[in-house]
């Protein structure tokens, strides 16, 4: 069974009395199978966002449907909604949205403490996450006492500690020097590939998009093209470079800031 | 675009963060001007006020004016650090300083005169409210009437003024101190949480055991002298406590991993730890304020309940009146009391010689005087006594006996020695055989002397004395006598007789008790309101930085119900750790006047305890309330 199925999203913004409407998403569909590491690529506008919002159960579709694991996400409410997405989900986003009060280990620790899982457990998990991913040393730092990549692998441990079905990771390496991206996405790869993680990110960097397994490319709302990864990266590269070029060099901006 | 154009859309962009500094200056020129208005009606000075009561009105004055400088000053720098940021752009965008202090300037204007006035407006609103309670806390007939003093006016505005430019000269300083970067770094940059020092500990242990040890022993004598050591020793103890204390607790809490990682415990201690040096301040000033507005008011309102008994003890004979007033003869007296239905029990007419005083010879200079109130005949006296249903004097070890209200160091010689000889002044030497701690003609001091000896006095006059069966109800009565007698006799009349009675003090005491607490409640309240805005002021201060976090933690599945309980368990502390160390301080209070004046007793000041905590409570779930709406207000992204 697929882990997550995107069957016919349409997402439009802008409701009955405002003059203007966007249809962001148009009768999208994506399916992502259990291990894989998708990529979603698009130019500015194209509806990644969107698409990333609706996955994370953060927006709702206008119409169309999710489903994670084979459950609808359509009748969850609320507190239900929140319960669904920290058991079932984990997110970076381009922000690390890690929390300034709290040092690396205690933001690590949050999904599963809210989930009233037990002193040691927490402990044991942690270390061996922070280990995986290179920063058991700064576990005691505070998120301001250490670097841009330092922080994004400890969003990332975040997001995997409960083993999420799924993992969303919206332009993990926007705010990160090319080195600490490539150090990151590196470490992404060996969680996909060794841990058995599910990861869907959206990007902008080709060089992270090289990373994937897969790419699903969007323009204005709709799917556009695909790409699968052979065993060279560097042709995988330049394939994608192609792509871009292809979807219309000019309208792609490669300075793009988010928001 | 001028500046003052760039000023107005400030404040108008930043309503939330100038609305707070903007009431909190309003409250503080609203309370200072009520007062001002009262330290300048012309009645303070009246008949109707206790003697002294303008510099003690001064002295509050003073203490709000206090209160004002230290609460605007915090609301300001709360209000500049919310919006360091902003100011850090403008300074990018190439704003130049001259041209910042100035907008800082111009937005001090506008709001520092828009509270001035609206202060004023509130304060005048309020000014006759505030007049109707205390003619009624006075229990005047006529209530005090309204008056609008220019002086007070003035007074505001130039002591606001004052402080307004002062805030505007110092956040030029401060902003001319440190660069852009700083004021962006200053804007994002975590505190770093305080470290403990086994020094600090130590001291705060020391300074806390000194100031409590002296609230347990300090005595009536030394109690001016240790005051204002101890409040410090207080003080400081308490900053200790909070900042040491703190630490410490979030060190043990994180020490407990059962504890510290279960749940939302997570979240809560890993904030408290990272704010703690933040927290530790409000704690302290809270605490503070509460310490002193509790005990302030529970003492005061002690006083003003043992009125009664104090009235007895220091008139425990009815009523007294010394020497014959012309036209007020024993029976206008007795005819009066019967007007008004008062049961008389016992009442007795003595002969008196007034005044006069004792010399002994043989003790030390500084106490071997003596006034006497009155001297008093054996015989009349015992018969007193006996009415009373006393034990009668025996003159058996010398010739005169002392009567005294209260001990002191004579008795004490007195009692060593045995009898002593004393000059009696005007009338030769007499013996001091015998003294007694009794106090049967409302007098501080008497000298009973055999009839022979008082026989040789001279300017004999007569002691009328009176014990009703209730004296609450002859209250009326004695009132009317009083104004009776006062009416006749000019006031500057040397025998002027005097009357005291257990209901003229009662009535006299309870409308000084009762301007006392008014005053004490006043400066309660207003310490009260000013620990709400103090925590409403870090709150929301916070907020800016909280919403955010819980914000992100939103975005990875946090439960709003899980946000209030995070949000409840850090509220909870800060509201109430300072304000249960602040009722404990009130007892030690108690304990410590309870020493120096036998009146002063636990339960008033539980009452007043009980009720500031359950007005603090209220004030706290209303907060609460606010702040999780306002924090779960924004949806996410």
């Amino acid at each position: 069974m697929p882990v997550l199925q995107a069957q016919n999203l349409t997402k439009i913004y802008g409701g009955q009395r405002s003059a203007v409407t966007v249809k962001a998403l148009d009768s999208f569909n994506l399916t992502v199978e259990k291990g894989e590491f998708v990529g979603i690529m698009g130019p500015s506008g194209s509806g990644k966002t969107t698409l990333l919002q609706l996955l994370g159960t953060i927006d709702v579709p206008t119409s169309g449907e999710i489903l994670v694991g084979g459950q609808s996400l359509a009748g969850l409410k609320g507190d239900q909604l929140a319960l669904f997405r920290r058991r079932n989900l984990g997110f970076i986003f381009q922000d690390f949205n890690l929390l300034d009060s709290l040092t690396l280990k205690e933001n690590i620790m949050v999904p599963l403490a809210l989930e009233g899982k037990p002193a040691g457990e927490l402990e044991a998990r942690t270390q061996a996450i922070a280990k995986r991913l290179g920063i058991a040393e700064v576990l005691q730092h505070y998120p301001y006492q250490v670097s841009g990549g330092q922080k994004q692998r400890a969003a990332a441990a975040r997001a995997l500690i409960h083993e999420p079905a799924l993992i969303l990771a919206d332009e993990p390496t926007g705010n990160l020097d090319s080195k600490a991206a490539r150090s990151l996405m590196e470490s992404l790869e060996r969680l996909n590939a060794e841990g058995g993680a599910t990861i869907l990110m959206v990007t902008h960097d080709p060089v992270s998009a090289s990373y994937c397994k897969r790419i699903q490319f969007i323009k204005d709302g709709r799917p556009f093209t695909e790409l699968r990864r052979g065993s060279d990266q560097a042709a995988f590269f330049h394939q994608i470079l192609d792509v871009l070029s292809a979807m219309g060099g000019e309208s792609y901006d490669l300075t793009y800031a988010r928001r | 675009m001028s500046i003052w154009h760039i000023a107005w859309q400030n404040v108008r962009h930043q309503a939330r963060s100038y609305m707070a500094f903007f009431f909190s200056s309003t409250f503080a020129v609203w309370m200072f001007f009520l007062y001002a208005s009262l330290l300048y009606h012309p009645e303070v000075e009246g008949p109707h006020f206790p003697d002294g009561v303008k510099t003690l009105l001064s002295g509050v004055e003073i203490l709000v004016a206090l209160f004002a400088v230290v609460f605007v000053f915090y609301a300001h720098s709360a209000f500049l650090k919310a919006r360091l940021r902003e100011l850090a752009t403008l300074q990018l965008l190439g704003m130049m300083h001259r041209q910042l202090t100035r907008l800082l300037a111009t937005e001090l204007i506008l709001m520092g005169s828009g509270a001035i006035g609206l202060g004023v407006g509130f304060g005048l609103a309020f000014l006759h409210l505030f007049l109707l309670t205390m003619s009624r806390v006075l229990r005047l007939d006529q209530p005090i009437p309204f008056h609008l003093s220019w002086e007070a006016v003035g007074l505001t505005l130039g002591a606001f003024v004052l402080i307004f430019v002062t805030i505007a000269l110092l956040s030029r300083r401060m902003l001319r101190r440190s660069g852009i970067a700083q004021l962006f770094a200053a804007a994002a940059k975590p505190k770093e949480p305080p470290a403990t020092s086994p020094w600090l500990v130590l001291l705060c242990l020391v300074t806390l055991v000194c100031a409590y040890g002296m609230v347990l022993t300090v005595e009536a004598e030394r109690f001016a002298r240790l005051f204002l050591p101890m409040m410090s020793a207080l003080a400081l103890g308490t900053y200790l406590l909070f900042t040491q204390g703190s630490v410490a607790l979030v060190k043990w809490l994180k020490g407990r991993r059962a504890i510290y990682l279960r749940r939302t415990n997570l979240l809560t201690i890993a904030q408290l730890a990272y704010k703690v040096r933040d927290n530790a301040r409000i704690l302290f000033l809270i605490a503070m304020l509460s310490t002193i507005s509790i005990t302030v008011m529970g003492l005061f309102y002690n006083l003003y309940l043992s009125t009664a008994k104090e009235a007895e003890r220091i008139n425990p004979i009815h009523l007294t009146i010394a020497g014959s007033p012309a036209g007020m003869a024993p029976e206008r007296v007795t005819a009066i009391l019967r007007e008004h239905g008062v049961q008389v029990v016992a009442q007795a007419t003595i002969p008196a010689v007034g005044g006069g005083g004792l010399r002994f010879a043989d003790l030390p200079a500084n106490y071997a005087h003596q006034a006497v109130g009155w001297i008093l005949p054996l015989s009349d006296m015992n018969r007193w006594l006996a009415a009373l249903g006393r034990s009668p004097i025996a003159l058996d070890r010398g010739d005169a006996a002392l009567l005294m209200r209260q001990e002191n160091r004579l008795m004490e010689e007195l009692r060593r020695h045995g009898p002593m000889e004393a000059e009696l002044e005007g009338s030769g030497r007499i013996t001091v055989g015998t003294y007694l701690m009794d106090d049967p003609i409302n007098q501080f001091s008497a000298l009973v002397v055999t009839d022979e000896q008082f026989a040789r006095l001279k300017g004999a006059t007569a002691l009328h004395l009176y014990r009703f069966a209730d004296w609450q109800a002859a209250q009326p009565a004695l009132l009317q006598i009083r104004s009776e007698i006062l009416d006749r006799w000019p006031p500057a009349f040397a025998s002027r007789p005097s009357i005291r009675g257990t209901g003229i003090f009662f009535h006299e005491s309870l409308q000084a008790a009762g301007f006392f607490l008014f005053l004490a409640t006043f400066v309660g309240v207003l310490f009260f309101l000013g620990s709400c805005n103090l925590l409403y002021f870090k709150l929301f201060n916070d907020l800016m930085e909280e919403r955010p976090q819980f914000r992100s933690l939103g975005r990875v599945g946090i439960l709003p119900r899980e946000v209030r309980r995070v949000v409840s368990s850090q509220t909870l502390l800060l509201f109430f750790a300072p304000l249960l160390l602040a009722v404990f301080n009130a007892f030690m209070a108690v304990q410590m006047f309870g020493r120096m004046e036998a009146t002063i007793s636990w339960k008033p000041m539980a009452a007043i305890a009980l009720l500031y905590v359950t007005l603090f409570t209220g004030y706290f779930l209303v907060t609460r309330r606010t702040y999780v709406r306002a924090l779960l207000s924004q949806p996410l992204p």
